[in-house]
């Protein structure tokens, strides 16, 4: 067959169109089988999120199958999702729906897809550098630093609880270092290293 | 004696300090045995698998290897910090390669993961290991008349691979410990696992405002005076959202949200400020003064 209707996306796609890689590095990453999936949909019926994504678990999956790098990387779904769990508690496959999610946002950052949900990928990223300066999380500044970068209405909205959360003693405004802040730092450099070293392999196989 | 290494999280240091005060509190009263994990760095939550797996295994692996030298088990009251340490703690388990490289890194910090302890969460310690009976010889106020909805959210009770202590569709620890100190339970069956959206109130808050509003009518509709979990995240959506849910759906829904450590401690005869109570943000005047008979 030259070419395979995309159930998913109603297009049809040629079968050199597919990135065969992809859903091996997926699959290498997230550490579970997404070729086990025989599409029953029991994760999409589920999904507490379901209703704003762009495509549905089940169908994120079935695309990251046949390797739909693309529109499964510049999809709105995988920030969407929540890490919930429930699709894994549920799957009758044992398929672990919310790390391939965490691997496809992985992945996204890593090849800078844009986002249609450009807080998800901030979020997460300026999180992680806050971790990476004092080995906790100072609220006030992923708050700022989050902003800064998603743009200025976002403080200005969620200002009242900023207050309130201020009022009540809830907010430090002075970060909490950990004393071994420079171990851990070197720590995330090396996770970087390790995980850019499985790329390569990746690469080369 | 139960005694464990405390794991507070970014969080009960913060926006969920009322958590830590009653957690604490409760520890103190009912004899349970906490202390402060030294040193100790952020689970990495939902944040460090959508950056970087490796980092999301290696950051609660520190914090697993710190408590394997003081060879004893994790307390972790944070629904996100329990399910990040328990889920690394179960993957190294199951990948010797995977904790050979991390043992490599943390050796610089004199650290090794041996994956001898395990992570729990204060739920289950009290109604499995201190037992529920010895909990109601305790009670000193019963809060008889008060209907509490039992709400337990995800990250605590799935998926069940590594978060074992309760059923994952159907759990029943709140619901036990509400009974236990004399409260009507709700039964709204699935709306207790419901998720409330998380993280998505920065991503993407009309989704997460109409997931939470769902839960706070629910609740009301099943005649419940409060909510209560065992979850920062849920707190924050369901306590410190409401009144914008209200505003933004017109509605005048009423429902104070507490941590269980929070309505244990009033069963147990503790003050409300020493429970933190004065931290929340929906007034929970309407509890107290049913406790106050």
């Amino acid at each position: 067959m030259e070419s395979e209707k995309a159930m998913v996306t109603g297009r049809t796609i040629k079968r050199e169109q597919f990135d065969s890689g992809f859903s091996k590095l997926i699959e290498e990453v997230a550490g579970t089988d997404i070729y086990a999936c025989y599409q029953c949909g029991i994760c999409s019926g589920g999904c507490p999120v379901n209703f704003v994504m762009e495509y549905t678990p089940r169908q994120i999956i079935r695309m990251a199958q046949l390797g739909m790098k693309e529109d499964v990387l510049s999809s709105n779904t995988i920030w969407l999702c929540a890490s919930c769990n429930t699709c894994f508690t549920r799957c009758p496959r044992e398929i672990d729906l919310p790390e391939v999610m965490a691997t496809l946002k992985s992945r996204a950052i890593k090849e800078g897809f844009p986002s249609k949900i450009m807080e998800g990928q901030v979020l997460y990223k300026t999180m992680v550098e806050n971790m990476k300066k004092y080995g906790r999380v100072h609220e006030i500044e992923l708050y700022m630093n989050f902003a800064r970068k998603t743009g200025i209405n976002k403080l200005v909205k969620q200002l009242p609880m900023g207050l309130t959360l201020f009022r009540k003693g809830k907010l430090k405004l002075s970060p909490e270092k950990i004393k071994s802040v420079d171990q851990l730092k070197a720590l995330i450099q090396s996770a970087k290293q390790v995980e850019e070293g499985e790329d390569e392999e990746n690469e080369e196989g | 004696m139960l005694s464990y290494i405390y794991f507070p999280g970014c969080s009960l240091h913060a926006t969920a300090m009322e958590y830590d005060i009653a957690t604490r509190a409760v520890c103190k009263e009912l004899g349970i045995e906490i202390a402060e994990m030294e040193d100790w760095n952020c689970c990495g939550a939902t944040a460090a698998y959508a950056v970087d797996r490796f980092l999301s295994i290696a950051l609660p692996a520190r914090d697993l290897a710190i408590a394997d030298r003081e060879k004893k088990d994790i307390l972790a009251p944070c629904a996100a910090c329990y399910h990040f340490l328990a889920r690394a703690n179960e993957i190294l388990r199951e990948k010797p390669e995977l904790k050979e490289k991390i043992n490599k890194v943390l050796a610089s910090m004199n650290l090794e993961y041996k994956g001898f302890i395990e992570v729990r969460h204060p739920l289950d310690i009290i109604i499995n290991d201190y037992d529920l009976e010895n909990i109601k010889k305790k009670i000193a106020k019963p809060l008889t008349g008060l209907k509490v909805a039992p709400y337990y959210g995800c990250l605590m009770i799935k998926p069940p691979t590594f978060c074992k202590f309760d059923n994952p569709e159907n759990p029943q620890t709140l619901d036990k410990l509400a009974a236990a100190v004399g409260a009507e339970v709700a039964q709204w069956r699935e709306w207790k696992t419901k998720c409330c959206g998380g993280a998505l109130q920065m991503i993407k808050e009309d989704a997460m405002m109409e997931l939470t509003r769902r839960i706070l009518v629910k609740a009301e509709e099943n005649g419940a005076d409060c909510i209560v979990t065992a979850c920062p995240f849920c707190h924050m959506n369901l306590d410190m959202m409401q009144s914008k849910i209200n505003a933004a759906f017109d509605l005048k829904l009423y429902v104070p949200v507490l941590y269980f450590s929070q309505l244990l401690g009033l069963a147990l005869g503790l003050s409300p400020r020493e429970l933190g109570l004065d931290k929340i943000k929906v007034s929970p005047k309407k509890i107290l003064e049913a406790v106050a008979h």
